[in-house]
């Protein structure tokens, strides 16, 4: 992940050795300073998600706190109350949501949760003992050994295990109610489940229990897995955490228009991000892990991404960086595009003085940034205006900001059906539409379509009051039947005339609000690679993300056995990259040789082939056939060819191309 | 308080128990010397404790339960010596009486631990003890001790406890202002409640309770779950409140089902009886839901019929062929009645290969997701524990329902009865 795939050790006095005009600073130099900036960005980034799931979880937890307590009180059941937190099988959300649910029990004083996991209990007395140790938390005295006998103010000793330690604790720290939560249910052997609530239903005319089940799948097929009698021990309620899509949703709509953070979540990263999530992984943490890592190889691979730095001056940076900015194409464009306007003074400037290029540089970023999240804005506004105005066909957020970071999404099929809707809505459909943008539309800085927004929801407000909702002009076309075109037109007209001076006046005002969201589209909507020093605000390296993130280990493996060459690089096989030879290495030869046969393989066929590959030297049998049974050894442990019963001397082909 | 006192008085509170309060009177509330071993039986909620708890409350004898949270055999052992001493020193010379609940339930309980429980009378004097168990089994104990048993309740016995609180037609709160509009009374609201509630019974009985409800308990909560919905008719002013036989005939759909009986989806989450099951609320990634499917495909579907399903070649109309004609000579229980065998994680990533409408994407990293779906237990690794995760000769199994995957499979598009070899 740096500049340079390779580099020449060159001991302390690298710098030296440079050029002389230079000031002494190489690209790599600037690490610090981007190692810095990638932090603050960081930042920024993680409070978004952590606001988000804050909110999120608040009501959630509010919920289950007051159902616990609420079931407590109706104490004339003899049920344990059970809340099913379904949070999706992303178990480190699940995490954080307990830990903030362990929080906020403490402040009442009056309950005390205590969190497991499957792998800390694996049977009964193992997660007595853990929960007993967590609330009384002095792990030394009851950790050790099997069958600790401890005291406990009784005058007797009791085992490491008895629910009467927790029950005494309890009683003198005045805990009214002890919160056991699974974090992951689902590992829970039900058989040990069913243990447990049987014994804290056998305590609770003592000590009063309450459950908290963490859920990946349903609440319903984690039922099903308990028997009926525990099942029937429970009072059970359902609470449902935010999902990890909607989440992603969530934070995209956070980010997307904010002018403050650099550098923005590029189309190809994201896309990557949704459908990942999608289809292959369960956790929104490693989603976020990702991101996270794009936004880092962002800084670390991109040695202009310094320029992200609110506090950088030109001294920051060296005579490299200032080349590798004019060597961007965006730049290059900018040049061009300036010679080709005869402007040849402000060029040669650019060219010729870094200081120059380093205020242009600052401006053009923040001119990019703020560009972007008016892009983000608007795309917000949409996806707005589709929820109200329900199309069937419906699009997240994100695949929506995806398309709009493409070039040409003003006149997209998408957004041009959106908009004739919007030229034939009826008042009373226009009226929940234009609220639903009014705030987004306060934020946007056109005034034009500021100004038909508010003339056209005063108009829509005034006549809601009326009995029949206003008819769009645009919208009666579609009423007629009529085949012909003279028909049909003499129908708009008949239908025109029958429009009320209010009606058209209606007509007017949405014609108008209608052009100048078109016409505000239009004008946010450009191409972001266009965008002066695109490459500096937007990251969106796939191949990184891919290369750590969905490693190709099959493909990987195929490529070492079948050309050894590319990785081993040796001089022997330089002439022969393709073709078998006896210096490459024994596994390979006969990965290959298996690949060349069917799905059985005599044995002694194999041998002979190897043998000829192996070569000329005749005496050495012994060896060859020492190397031959490691590579086979080796194949057998990867699994390519395997033993099979049909017939005695073959071995089965296991691996097939492109499978 | 005298032995015949307190059979009167508490006959005249527990019903249909009188020979078991007379004996365990006669037993521990009578100056006459009490057994040192008593052993109760009967099955769940056939009035052991209930009765026994109030026999020895009455007998004004010092007495504790070690009840059911015994854990394992040791602390069993320690927790009757200790409670025995602690209660006999604290009794100063009166007889205590330790009742031991539910003794056939320990957990890891060795054999010699209830002869050595049976015991403890011995080693301690002043000392009762008291065992109750669901069934008897001569040898639990190696010696011959006393038992009590506790039958069942017969139909007229239940259908007496449950007329003892009836539920009422009409909920309290509402019940003022029908009595204020109609001039109906509030002795006369009780009088119908009790008359439709006592023929409710009868009927719940007959119908569910007899075959799935037999106890007490969970018959009445049979009878608390249906009786809204049974006199739903008569809150509506549709049937009189003794119209009993056409509430029968509207109500007929209620003995139908098992809806009362809390069986299946809503059982726990009780408080939703009725509602619908929320759709998609499965959220698991796309190709772990493929990768379900495939693993419940290869856990029963026979290997030899894989070439017949999966290879590409295979013309779509041969598929189920030699399935589905033939008559076969001698019975079988049907694969998918039988639980899932085992299959080795090769098989079910060919069968995923095969059953994925496109072809996968190198870097869809199916092993992460097989492990992940093995920790929420929807996949199970069968063969010892200890057994290497990559050796070849491990197994797996799935560990869900038909319902459950076919309904998975519906969500991504793939109906997974066309591969089914006996669907």
């Amino acid at each position: 992940m740096e500049h340079e795939k390779v580099y020449l050790f060159q001991g302390e006095h690298a710098a030296d050795v440079s050029d002389d005009d230079d000031d002494g600073l190489l690209l790599g130099d600037s690490i610090p300073l981007r190692e810095q900036a990638f932090q603050e960005c960081w930042q920024k980034y993680q409070r978004c998600i952590d606001t988000i799931l804050e909110n999120k979880n608040q009501s959630v937890l509010d919920d289950v706190i007051s159902f616990v307590s609420s079931s407590l009180e109706e104490s004339a059941t003899d049920q344990i109350p059970a809340a099913f937190v379904v949070a999706g099988a992303g178990v480190s959300s699940q995490k954080q949501f307990f830990k903030s649910l362990s929080d906020q029990l403490s402040h009442p004083k009056s309950y005390h949760l205590v969190s497991v996991s499957a792998g800390s209990s694996p049977n009964l007395k193992a997660f007595l003992k853990r929960i007993i140790t967590d609330v009384t938390s002095s792990a030394d005295d009851y950790a050790n050994g099997d069958e600790v006998e401890v005291f406990s103010g009784r005058d007797v000793s009791l085992l490491n295990y008895d629910l009467r330690i927790m029950h005494d604790w309890a009683k003198r720290n005045e805990k009214e109610c002890i919160l056991v939560a699974f974090e992951d249910s689902e590992a829970f052997d039900s058989s040990l489940l069913s243990d447990i609530i049987d014994l804290f239903s056998s305590w609770s005319d003592r000590q009063s229990f309450a459950i908290l089940f963490g859920i990946a799948t349903t609440a319903e097929s984690f039922c099903d897995k308990l028997p009926f009698s525990a099942t029937q021990a429970l009072d059970a309620r359902v609470f449902e955490l935010i999902k990890p899509q909607a989440l992603i949703e969530e934070f995209v709509g956070a980010i997307i228009d904010r002018d403050d953070i650099l550098p923005k979540l590029g189309p190809g990263v994201l896309g990557t991000l949704v459908s990942w999530q999608a289809q292959h992984t369960f956790s929104i943490q490693i989603i976020f892990d990702a991101f996270r890592f794009s936004c880092l190889s962002h800084f670390m691979a991109n040695p202009l991404s310094a320029l992200c730095r609110a506090d950088l001056t030109p001294s920051d940076l060296s005579k490299d960086h200032f080349d590798a900015l004019r060597n961007v194409s965006s730049f290059r464009r900018l040049v061009e595009a300036l010679l080709e306007q005869r402007e040849v003074l402000p060029a040669k400037a650019l060219l010729k003085s870094n200081t120059t290029l380093f205020e242009h540089a600052r401006e053009g970023v923040k001119e990019s940034c703020y560009a972007l999240s008016q892009i983000g804005l608007a795309t917000k506004a949409i996806f707005s205006l589709q929820t109200c105005l329900n199309k069937s066909h419906h699009r997240t957020l994100s695949s929506l900001y995806i398309d709009a970071l493409g070039s040409d999404f003003a006149s997209s099929p998408f957004v041009r059906e959106l908009l004739l809707t919007i030229k034939k809505l009826s008042s009373s459909a226009a009226m929940p539409v234009l609220e639903s943008v009014s705030v987004i539309i306060a934020q946007m800085e056109d005034e034009g379509l500021q100004t038909a927004h508010e003339s056209l929801l005063t108009f829509v407000t005034d006549a809601s009051g009326s009995s029949k909702p206003l008819r769009s002009e645009f919208s009666i076309t579609g009423e007629t039947l009529r085949i012909s075109v003279v028909s049909r037109r003499a129908g708009i007209h008949s239908q025109k005339s029958t429009l009320s001076d209010e009606e058209s006046n209606y007509s007017k005002l949405l014609l108008a609000f209608h052009n100048a969201v078109h016409q505000y589209l239009e004008s946010v909507f450009v191409d972001p690679k266009l965008l002066s020093f695109a490459e500096v605000i937007m990251f969106d390296y796939r191949a990184m993300h891919r290369a750590a993130f969905m490693p190709r280990t099959r493909q990987v493996i195929d490529r070492a056995l079948a050309s050894p060459y590319d990785y081993l690089n040796c001089e022997c096989c330089q002439d022969t990259q393709t073709a078998l030879s006896s210096t490459q290495p024994d596994t390979s030869i006969l990965y290959r040789l298996c690949l060349e046969s069917g799905q059985l393989i005599n044995m002694a066929d194999l041998l002979s082939a190897f043998e000829n590959v192996k070569g000329d030297n005749e005496g050495d049998d012994k060896d060859t056939s020492a190397s031959f049974q490691q590579a086979l050894a080796e194949l057998l442990y990867l699994g390519i060819v395997k033993g099979t019963r049909k017939r005695v001397d073959h071995i089965a082909r296991g691996v097939w191309n492109g499978l | 308080m005298l032995p015949n006192e307190i059979i009167d008085l508490l006959t005249s509170q527990i019903t249909c128990r009188d020979q078991q309060i007379r004996a365990l009177t006669t037993l521990y509330a009578s100056p006459l010397p009490s057994p040192r071993l008593l052993c109760l039986h009967g099955l769940p909620s056939t009035g052991k404790s209930l009765v026994l708890t109030a026999v020895l409350k009455e007998s004004e004898r010092p007495y504790a339960g070690v009840l059911r949270e015994v854990i394992g055999g040791l602390e069993g052992g320690k927790r009757g010596l200790n409670e025995g001493e602690e209660g006999v020193e604290e009794g100063k010379g009166k007889r205590l009486v330790l009742v031991f609940e539910g003794i056939d339930r320990l957990r890891e309980a060795s054999t010699m631990l209830i002869p050595a429980l049976a015991r403890i009378g011995e080693r301690i004097p002043n000392l009762s003890l008291i065992f109750t168990l669901r069934i008897p089994n001569p040898s639990l104990f190696h010696t011959h001790i006393p038992h009590l048993p506790f039958p069942a309740y017969t139909r007229p016995q239940s259908l007496h406890l449950l007329s003892l609180s009836p539920l009422p037609i009409f909920p309290p709160a509402s019940l003022p202002s029908i009595t204020d509009t109609t001039g109906y009374t509030a002795q006369q609201a009780a009088d119908d409640s009790a008359w439709l509630w006592g023929r409710f019974t009868a009927l719940m009985w007959d119908t569910l309770g007899k075959g799935a409800a037999r106890d007490v308990v969970s018959l009445r909560k049979v009878c608390g779950r249906l009786w809204g919905r049974f006199t739903e008719g008569v809150r509506e002013g549709e049937f009189g409140t003794r119209d009993f036989a056409r509430l029968v005939v509207g109500g007929r759909g209620l003995v139908q089902g098992e809806e009362g009986l809390g069986v299946g989806v809503g059982r726990v989450l009780g408080r939703n009886l009725g509602e619908e099951k929320k759709e998609g609320s499965e959220n698991l990634p796309y190709y772990s839901k493929y990768i379900l499917c495939a693993a419940y495909l290869a856990s029963y579907n026979p290997p030899r019929t894989d070439l017949m399903f999966f290879a590409k070649s295979t013309d779509k109309k041969r598929r189920r062929k030699s399935y589905t004609g033939k008559v076969q000579k001698h019975r079988k229980i049907p694969r998918t009645l039988l639980g899932p065998s085992p299959f080795p994680v090769d098989r079910m990533l060919a069968i995923l290969h095969a059953i994925v409408p496109d072809p996968l994407p190198p870097t869809a990293d199916l092993l992460t997701q097989v492990a992940t779906l093995t920790t929420l237990r929807l996949l199970l690794r069968s063969g010892s524990a200890g057994a290497d995760v990559l050796d070849s000769g491990c197994k797996w199994r799935t560990n869900y329902s038909w319902d459950y995957v076919s309904a998975l499979g519906r969500t991504v598009g793939f109906e997974l009865r066309d591969f089914l070899a006996e669907g």
